[in-house]
């Protein structure tokens, strides 16, 4: 990804973790670290969730031994998980969760905050001492926020609250330095940083957690740097992305939803995947369906074998979100909490990034992993399917799976 | 190794991998548990994994079970005696049986991504799924799937002086099968699914080698670029009949022979690309 910043906006960005070279010549990662592997390793991210169908809290545990199995899969340049379900007590609240420099920077946000709503309660998110992680950490933080209603709330802009804390995320992520926001959902929270998936869940202490679903992602960063900020999920508001692949249309879809007010500041491209998602679903109110139809369409030539009804739609949705595409191979893991704590996984349309879901015996549990044995590792008897290309497999707690990823992307019929 | 089933690899001793030995029969069976993980949650690493099936292999063990894998990937990887049997319960990682050349390989399981890449010769049988890249640029050997193959199914392969692999997937397929063939043989039964899911779309896009075989029902819109459905010979009736017996003979199943569902696709033309060269642009 280019690089729009001359100078890191953060002292720790960039600060540990980017790939530098030695004096021989060799790529060195991390000093320091209990690494289990020496040098470059052919990668490619590791992405496992699973979501509780009959609304049993799951232990982080249990996605930690998930993502850790697929310890192929990355490069201990960040790893990640995000929880929902996880703050019940408070499910009204905006629960905001930033990485700060120091206590200065976390002062002056916090102040920022109370200028603009009211701060219920705030706590230090609990990190261990003692860890296999480079220095300098991230203070991590956790504010419980009520935006206080504003008249452009209403009127002639048609803003909402989360449209509102959408602009304070991004005011924070663009003008304070030493300050990046990593999650800002109702009910949920992310954990993520710059390391292996087992020294994150370890720094986090991950098992603390109980919640209603978790995704959770390992990297092997390509054409980004490995940073605190730029682990994955990337989050904004209830939306939590976690992405194994590359968005090669990373510059238009970067155009559209900055058109919409968002701003791109954590320097990959997953960022706009989850923005879109905010743009297409909360904002203009698709069905998830369509929403990954508009990101992972069928070619025209296919789409002249549905029916006209079918045609005309997704015609009519390749035309209006064209800068919604995105072009390049993934296999993405999307959380959602509103109205339901939903996953959704979906892979580009050619299939060019391993995806698999499953389900437990009891059909309690739904997974989905980049590699099978991540589900394996914690539900031996589960049964596992692939979902279809382009076409997003669906579960929400209490009601569900609600695609499996195999229909048509209309529901409709393949007509001969 | 020493006796208590522990082994050295360069003054490291590793306590995941518990052997078990059986002598008493004609082949020698030895037994490798691979399903315990280190303190940081990780499986058994795939290298000290393969290097103990090899060590195995050296001891002169000729059936060699894996129980418990966990995603360790390259199981088997270019095992080249054709006595050698691995036997893999769980699930294999991504890579089974790469380059493999000569051995046989049995998953009570799924198998993931990869499986048989660039196999050379020897055998490989998965009693489950298999993911993407099934069998991708396999040069000989044969494939037995019996569930499911996923994308990509037997992409790149090819034959050569009288060399010829085989995939054999007992259940369906998705997008791009055959993908860019130059020979081999892939058939695809759809035993016990909707005849409209056997087979996904781009059926041997680009290929301009090999024979495609789908049980079902294909529409020709199915087919990729270069690929054509011709009708079947006497010479591939004899084909079908062979790697339905192989099929059967892993799985213990009974195909039906109702060969006017077998649909039969070949490349349009050898040479995909002639007349698209220009030497002038250079």
């Amino acid at each position: 990804m280019d690089e729009e910043r001359s100078f890191p906006k953060s002292s720790f960005f960039l600060s540990n973790g980017a790939f530098s070279s030695n004096e021989s010549g060799e790529m060195s990662l991390r000093s320091g670290s209990m690494r289990r592997r020496e040098g470059y390793q052919l990668g490619g991210c590791g992405i496992a969730g699973c979501l509780s169908l009959d609304g049993e809290p799951i232990s982080g545990e249990k996605i930690a031994t998930m993502l850790t199995t697929m310890s192929e899969r990355e490069n201990g340049l960040g790893a990640g998980y995000a929880c929902y379900g996880l703050f019940p007590e408070r499910r009204d609240e905006f629960c905001l969760q930033f990485f700060f420099d120091d206590e200065d920077v976390k002062n002056s946000v916090e102040e920022f905050l109370k200028d603009h709503g009211n701060i219920t309660k705030d706590e230090k998110v609990f990190t261990k001492k003692s860890t296999t992680l480079k220095p300098p950490f991230p203070l991590v933080w956790r504010f419980f926020f009520r935006p206080v209603e504003r008249r452009e709330w209403r009127g002639n802009q048609k803003l909402s609250e989360e449209d509102y804390v959408v602009r304070l995320v991004m005011h924070v992520n663009q003008h304070v330095d030493g300050a990046f926001c990593i999650s800002s959902g109702k009910d949920m929270a992310v954990f993520k940083g710059n390391g292996y998936s087992f020294e994150i869940s370890d720094f986090y202490d991950i098992q603390r957690y109980r919640g209603k679903m978790w995704i959770s992602h390992s990297r092997f960063p390509t054409n980004s740097p490995g940073w605190w900020g730029g682990a994955h999920p990337i989050s904004i508001l209830d939306w939590a992305v976690c992405h194994n692949g590359e968005i090669t249309s990373y510059g238009v879809n970067r155009k559209f939803v900055e058109m919409e007010g968002y701003s791109c500041t954590l320097l990959t491209d997953t960022e706009v995947v989850a923005y879109l998602w905010d743009i297409l679903v909360r904002k203009h109110g698709l069905p998830i369906n369509l929403a990954a139809f508009a990101m992972a369409p069928w070619y025209y030539h296919d789409i002249k074998h549905l029916d006209p009804q079918n045609q005309k739609l997704a015609t009519l949705i390749r035309v209006t979100y064209k800068e919604a595409f995105l072009n390049g191979p993934f296999s993405i893991l999307v959380g959602r909490r509103e109205p339901e704590i939903t996953m959704i996984a979906l892979a580009d349309r050619k299939k060019l990034r391993p995806l698999i879901v499953g389900q437990s015996s009891d059909e309690g549990m739904f997974f989905a992993a980049s590699e099978e044995c991540a589900i394996r590792a914690i539900e031996p008897n589960a049964e596992t399917w692939t979902p279809n290309a382009g076409s997003p497999a669906i579960a929400q707690v209490r009601n569900g799976i609600i695609r499996d990823g195999l229909e048509s992307p209309f529901w409709g019929e393949w007509n001969e | 190794m020493n006796s208590d089933g522990k082994f050295s690899i360069n003054g490291f001793i590793d306590h995941h991998i518990e052997f078990s030995f059986e002598a008493s029969g004609v082949v020698k069976t030895a037994t490798i548990r691979a399903d315990k993980r280190d303190h940081l949650g990780h499986p058994l690493d795939y290298k000290i994994l393969n290097l103990a099936i090899k060590k195995c292999i050296n001891a002169g063990y000729k059936h060699i079970v894996i129980e418990g894998a966990l995603g360790q990937r390259y199981i088997g990887a270019a095992l080249s005696d054709p006595d050698v049997k691995i036997e893999v319960h769980g699930t294999p990682g991504n890579n089974l049986g790469a380059f493999l050349n000569g051995a046989t390989i049995e998953v009570f399981g799924n198998a993931q991504d990869l499986t048989g890449n660039t196999m050379n010769s020897g055998k490989i049988i998965v009693h489950g799924n298999a993911g993407d890249v099934t069998g991708l640029a396999a040069r000989s050997g044969i494939i037995l799937i019996k569930g499911n193959s996923g994308y990509r199914t037997g992409i790149h392969m090819k034959e050569f002086a009288g060399l010829k692999p085989a995939i054999v997937v007992g259940g369906g397929v998705k997008d791009y099968l055959g993908e860019y063939m130059a020979g081999g043989t892939v058939l695809v039964l759809g035993i016990g699914m909707d005849e409209r899911v056997v087979s996904g779309a781009n059926i041997g896009a680009g290929m301009h080698g090999g024979t495609i075989f789908i049980r079902g029902r294909l529409n020709p819109n199915q087919l990729g670029s270069g690929a054509v459905i011709k009708e079947k010979t006497e010479n591939d009736l004899v084909q079908l009949e062979a790697l339905i017996r192989e099929y059967e003979a892993a799985f213990g199943v009974e195909v039906p022979r109702d060969w006017e569902d077998y649909t039969k696709v070949v490349p349009h033309t050898h040479r995909p690309f002639h007349g698209h060269y220009d030497p002038t642009l250079i």
